[in-house]
């Protein structure tokens, strides 16, 4: 049987070895029935969602996954348990870092957006204009950036990223996936 | 012979000497240690765990040591060690069961990767499990603490074993963990449930452990299939809410709650890709632990008058039957 | 307008679920999740590579979709973002 390393698999076949062309053709071919039956196109192409492979590395410090089920930090032998506080954490208002005149405050460098007024889109320069209060309602990735915002203004240098930088992550296409999983799976470890 | 046949003093001989050995699931561990708080915890929570004679193979050698220097006296500290490391920095000693407990998981979720390992609560009844993803704040332990005196079977409450040749669950059933308010909320729930003392202060709030009942570790060495994933969410003033999760996203949610997926590479895939296709998959939300009983009560007895388990998805949301005791008994 | 090919080096293992798919690629260890205009997609080049006209053709045909130019449109993004996850590179344009 021959059969190019790139032909996807069938559904129901459980190896990892590739089928010949012509179950190539019938998942084409399944695929494509489902896509739209008449006038509107069915599925508007949405993002791609990946999930890297491994932690990522950062200034030198590899965060470790041990964090996770534990409560307690790895010690400093070349890895850092990275921590971060959760979407549940912050969504408090009151847990929010404040400014001189007590309101509640994230920051991008030196530059202070309001929880209360300031939209995401106002922070990150592109997305949702939501104001950021609002992004906590309903949980997107959108709200995962202001945590990873928050983190970093927290921990500081203990954190993997400063603030200007997680902003250049969104900014960039080719980052923003990697680093939204980055923090959704290794960087909102702790809800106290 | 179990760890309840030894009196309290020749428990804290075992530790303070050639350590306790004793099984949980598939795992023996070696403990050692001269504090009191790890000898009082293990003597009350592990009662009814089989302890392992000197000659067996021992998968894990963990020492609960003192602080060095100062730290032995002033501020005294709790150390980890396991095979010769210190993998984690120390801690105030009156936390040394807590970290018990964390390094046990730390030593199974680093190295057990005979398995592929989730982060995760499983409970099974009937032979169907359920597996409950555990991102912080999710609710799940408290959860699973709930639903192990309403006839449900513990696996595990923070490590989902899946073996990857035959994609089935296996059991630690270990003790579970909880933390803050819900220390309360299931000492109300069910007042039987016996925790150890709760330790304050620590990364994560006040923290105990619960002793898991005696039937679920004589059922111990039972796998089971999975038969539904459940993403809880606990959510205050919520009405319990069960609604379908696209597979595709659960098996995404899956990985990234996976201690050791990247480390199986394509066999990590096939296995949660088969999970997925033979369960339902879930987001719960809940605030009110009766109704959630409710709803995996009707869970399972849906499973029962379907018969098949075939991972058939459910079209729509799911409401909860009015709140009411499914199941008065804590055995199966 | 160029015609893409699959990247030679991916090794894929696919998962169909109504309307998304899940792939898990050896080469990488990435495993991503795409809806199923992406996921069409990566089965045509997959079998010979493609210009993304050719494509909107064909689905338009085995697919009974209509307005082709904003079916174009959705082909022309789904192989951009291919092409920035590193699955698929041009080859010479086709005359």
């Amino acid at each position: 049987m021959s059969s190019s390393p790139n032909d996807p698999v069938r559904h129901c076949a459980e190896q990892p070895e590739l089928t010949d062309l012509h179950s190539n053709a019938e998942r084409r071919r399944m695929l494509l029935k489902g896509l739209g039956k008449g006038s509107a196109i069915a599925v508007a192409a949405a993002p791609i969602k990946s999930m890297a492979a491994t932690a990522l590395t950062a200034d030198g410090k590899l965060c470790t996954i041990s964090g996770v089920a534990s409560g307690v930090r790895s010690v400093k032998t070349g890895t850092t348990t990275c921590i971060g506080r959760t979407v549940g954490y912050w969504s408090v208002a009151n847990s929010w870092p404040k400014n001189g005149s007590n309101q509640e405050v994230v920051k991008v460098g030196l530059t202070e957006y309001l929880r209360s007024s300031a939209t995401f889109f106002s922070v990150f320069g592109a997305g949702s204009t939501s104001t950021m209060a609002t992004l906590f309602t309903t949980v997107t990735d959108e709200t995962h950036w202001i945590v990873a915002l928050l983190n970093s203004n927290y921990y500081g240098s203990a954190f993997p990223y400063d603030s200007t930088t997680i902003k250049a992550q969104y900014t960039d296409v080719n980052k923003r996936a990697a680093a939204i999983a980055f923090y959704k799976n290794f960087m909102e470890t702790s809800s106290v | 012979m179990k760890l309840g046949d030894l009196s309290p003093s020749a428990i804290r001989r075992r530790l303070r000497g050639d350590g306790l050995c004793l099984r949980t699931g598939p795992f023996n561990y070696r403990i050692r240690s001269p504090i009191d708080s790890v000898a009082s915890g293990l003597g009350l929570l592990y009662e009814q765990v089989p302890l392992v004679d000197d000659s067996e193979y021992i998968d894990f050698t963990i020492t609960m040591a003192r602080g060095r220097g100062l730290r032995r006296w002033f501020r005294p500290q709790v150390r980890f060690e396991v095979d010769g490391e210190t993998p984690f920095e120390p801690l105030p000693e009156d936390h040394a069961y807590p970290m018990l407990e964390w390094a046990m998981n730390w030593c199974v979720s680093t190295q057990a990767h005979q398995y592929l390992l989730l982060h995760s609560a499983v409970i099974e009844r009937d032979g169907r499990a359920v597996i409950m993803p555990a991102p912080p704040g999710s609710g799940k332990s408290t959860l699973c603490a709930a639903l192990i005196h309403r006839g449900w079977r513990l696996m595990s409450d923070e490590l989902a074993l899946i073996n990857p040749f035959d994609g089935r669950l296996v059991a630690l059933a270990r003790p579970v963990s909880l933390k803050n308010e819900s220390l309360d909320v299931i000492q109300r729930f069910e007042p039987s449930a016996v925790l150890n003392t709760p330790v304050g202060e620590t990364f994560k709030g006040k923290v105990s452990h619960m002793k898991v009942p005696e039937w679920h570790l004589s059922r111990i060495h039972e796998t089971a299939s999975a038969r539904w994933v459940v993403f809880p969410q606990y959510q205050a003033g919520a009405e319990a809410r069960l609604e379908p999760r696209p597979k595709a996203d659960s098996l995404l949610e899956l990985a990234q709650n996976a201690f050791n997926y990247s480390l199986l590479g394509p066999s990590g895939f096939r296995t949660l890709g088969d999970l997925v296709d033979r369960s339902d998959c879930y987001r719960f939300t809940y605030s009110k632990l009766e109704q959630a009983m409710a709803v995996f009560e009707r869970l399972r007895l849906d499973a029962q008058t379907s018969g098949g388990d075939t991972g058939h998805g459910h079209a729509g949301s799911d409401k909860v039957p009015p709140p009411g005791r499914a199941d008065d008994g804590n055995s199966p | 307008m160029p015609e893409w090919q699959l990247n030679p080096l991916l090794r894929l293992t696919w998962r169909d679920w109504g309307g998304d798919s899940v792939v898990f690629d050896a080469t990488s260890g990435q495993t991503h999740q795409f809806d199923r205009l992406t996921a069409a997609v990566a089965a045509c080049i997959a079998e010979a590579p493609r210009s993304t006209r050719s494509l909107c053709d064909q689905f338009a045909a085995e697919a009974g979709l209509e307005h082709p130019e904003q079916l174009l449109q959705a082909i022309d993004q789904v192989v951009d973002r291919l092409h920035l996850l590193g699955w698929v590179r041009p080859l010479a344009t086709a005359s």
